[in-house]
């Protein structure tokens, strides 16, 4: 049933941060026990959550090589992190953690900065760098641009690829009101490598990218307009938060993961 | 320097929203920190009258409460009430670090001891039930491998020689009865009081699961002595089970000093024999 897995490498080590003096990356033996055995057994991809790359005023080197680092020990085949940031220093100076990913406005002077990001990052992870479009609670007024011409060109400008996640595409098409037809219309989709597919509920009052369980139709049918328009997507993965477990259950996964395989059977072949 | 200051701006009114209402009131007062374009100005104001404003506000304190809630459930269940003030007391003192689970409890179980011995808080269990849960998460994100190498090398513990506790151990000083008192956390059912006892427990990883041994009353005794300046004592031969679990090693050179978690935060480490 599964064929790839996506890992959060953030989730296997407890980050003792910038200013730890040594031992800063320690890592989880029961998680990376799992880890060892399943590379053995099928491909593994990277989806990281720390290198919050549209913060104006933040560098990680150490936190890029320990990614290096893993990608030299376990042969990731991609490595995504998201368009978003996390990370901006306080009117004190020190590190400040956004609590969320934060969105950004879609203007030349973001695009400018992101892509310098991912062309000093991409030499340094030894496999294809994705980009996850962004879910948003807010809308800009005033952008330079429009999402999928921000993701353009931020694919021309830096080399990398788009992880083209579904749900928080019909996240933000719920919640602003857009066509998500016509996103993917304005997309380049050559440049898809990998979809994420999930589900979401409310929270006050809007329409949330919660994980918590099966995927709304609308979003397999954005699944079944890209599969056969996305020449070089090479995996779709079901993206599920373990807290709902106890209710959504095995059952639940599999049956996601089986529409899931179905649908890419029926346009790319087994 | 200006999309920094954005950006920045943006992080303080999804975590505040005091600031998103002030915002709304008078926003070039409440954004005069800031170093802003017209424009980054204009957007600010604009958003925080968006409904989506509520729903990062909202996803910003479910995401910060999640470490604390998931963490240190028995502590949060002891504050009762009290919690919420507390935890909102926390955010506006501390920023979000670095967003990692274990440094934000680490952060708030700081904060809520200074509470504690302030007075501050209400609940006659919650010292005690934050260090067992500190402990126990200490305990749980250690590198046990790297742990166990290192005692595998030691030599056997010898009840005539210093002794320290397992570096997968830790011991949590108690004043009431930790069975009664863990058992009623976990059940959800913490009774107003329960009879003072003076308890040292210790707990464990070295198996993979978490083990809880309590410590006979003469070896805590003995405990409390040392860590208060006294003599040392024969630990082994006052709690055998201890070294029956494996749960005392040969004192390393410069190894680390086991501390007992609790109410008085004394250590004690290399139990000589008399």
């Amino acid at each position: 049933m599964v064929d790839f897995l996506s890992i959060m490498p953030d989730l296997f080590w407890t980050d003792h941060g910038t200013g730890a003096e040594k031992n800063r990356f320690v890592e989880l033996d029961s998680w990376t026990e799992f880890l060892d055995w399943a590379v053995g057994r099928m491909p593994v991809v990277a989806h990281s959550i720390g290198l919050s790359l549209g913060s104006a005023a933040f560098d990680d080197d150490d936190y890029v090589e320990q990614l290096a680092d893993w990608h030299r020990r376990y042969g990731f085949l991609w490595h995504s992190d998201h368009l978003s940031f996390a990370q901006v220093r306080s009117a004190s100076g020190h590190e400040q953690h956004a609590g969320m990913a934060v969105p950004l406005p879609y203007d030349f002077e973001v695009l400018d900065m992101v892509a310098g990001r991912i062309r000093a990052l991409r030499p340094k992870l030894p496999s294809p760098f994705l980009i996850e479009n962004a879910v948003t609670y807010l809308r800009f007024a005033d952008e330079d641009m429009s999402e999928p011409e921000f993701l353009n060109a931020l694919v021309r400008q830096s080399g990398c690829f788009i992880l083209l996640d579904l749900h928080n595409l019909h996240t933000n098409a719920r919640n602003h009101g857009f066509d998500a037809l016509d996103f993917l219309r304005r997309l380049d989709l050559a440049a898809v490598m990998e979809v994420h597919i999930a589900g979401g509920g409310e929270i006050a009052g809007m329409y949330t990218d919660s994980h918590s369980g099966a995927c709304p139709e609308p979003v397999w049918a954005l699944l079944e307009e890209v599969l056969p328009r996305a020449p070089n997507l090479k995996g779709v993965t079901f993206e599920f938060h373990d807290s709902y477990f106890p209710v959504f259950g095995a059952a639940g996964v599999h049956a996601e993961l089986a529409r899931a395989k179905s649908i890419w059977s029926r346009h790319r072949g087994p | 320097m200006s999309l920094e200051s954005f950006q920045r701006a943006l992080c303080d009114l999804v975590a505040s929203p005091d600031l998103c209402l002030a915002v709304r009131e008078d926003s070039g007062a409440a954004l005069a920190a800031y170093t802003l374009t017209a424009r980054e100005r204009e957007r600010l104001a604009a958003v925080v009258w968006q409904r989506g404003m509520s729903t990062n506000c909202t996803l910003y304190r479910s995401n910060r409460i999640t470490p604390v809630y998931t963490l240190l459930p028995f502590t949060c269940r002891a504050l009762g009430g009290q919690f919420q003030p507390l935890i909102e007391a926390f955010w506006r003192a501390r920023v979000f670090g670095d967003g990692q689970f274990l440094s934000e409890v680490d952060r708030f179980g700081m904060f809520l001891r200074r509470r504690i011995a302030e007075g501050g808080v209400a609940s006659p269990f919650a010292g005690e039930l934050l260090a067992f849960e500190l402990a126990r998460n200490e305990l749980a994100f250690l590198p046990r491998k790297a742990a166990l190498e290192r005692v595998a090398a030691l030599p056997a513990p010898d009840p005539a020689a210093p002794c320290a506790l397992h570096p997968l151990a830790r011991a949590v000083a108690f004043s009431h009865d930790p069975v009664a008192l863990l058992d009623a956390a976990a059940a959800g059912a913490l009774p107003p009081a329960l009879p003072e006892r003076a308890a040292l427990v210790v707990l464990s990883v070295v198996t993979g699961a978490l083990t809880v041994l309590q410590i006979p009353e003469p070896a805590r005794l003995a405990c409390r002595l040392t860590a208060e300046g006294g003599a040392l004592w024969p630990l082994a031969s006052l709690a055998p089970d201890l070294a029956r679990a494996g749960l005392l090693v040969a004192a390393a050179a410069g190894g680390t000093a086991p501390g007992i978690c609790g109410e008085s935060m004394l250590e004690f480490t290399n139990f000589r024999a008399p």
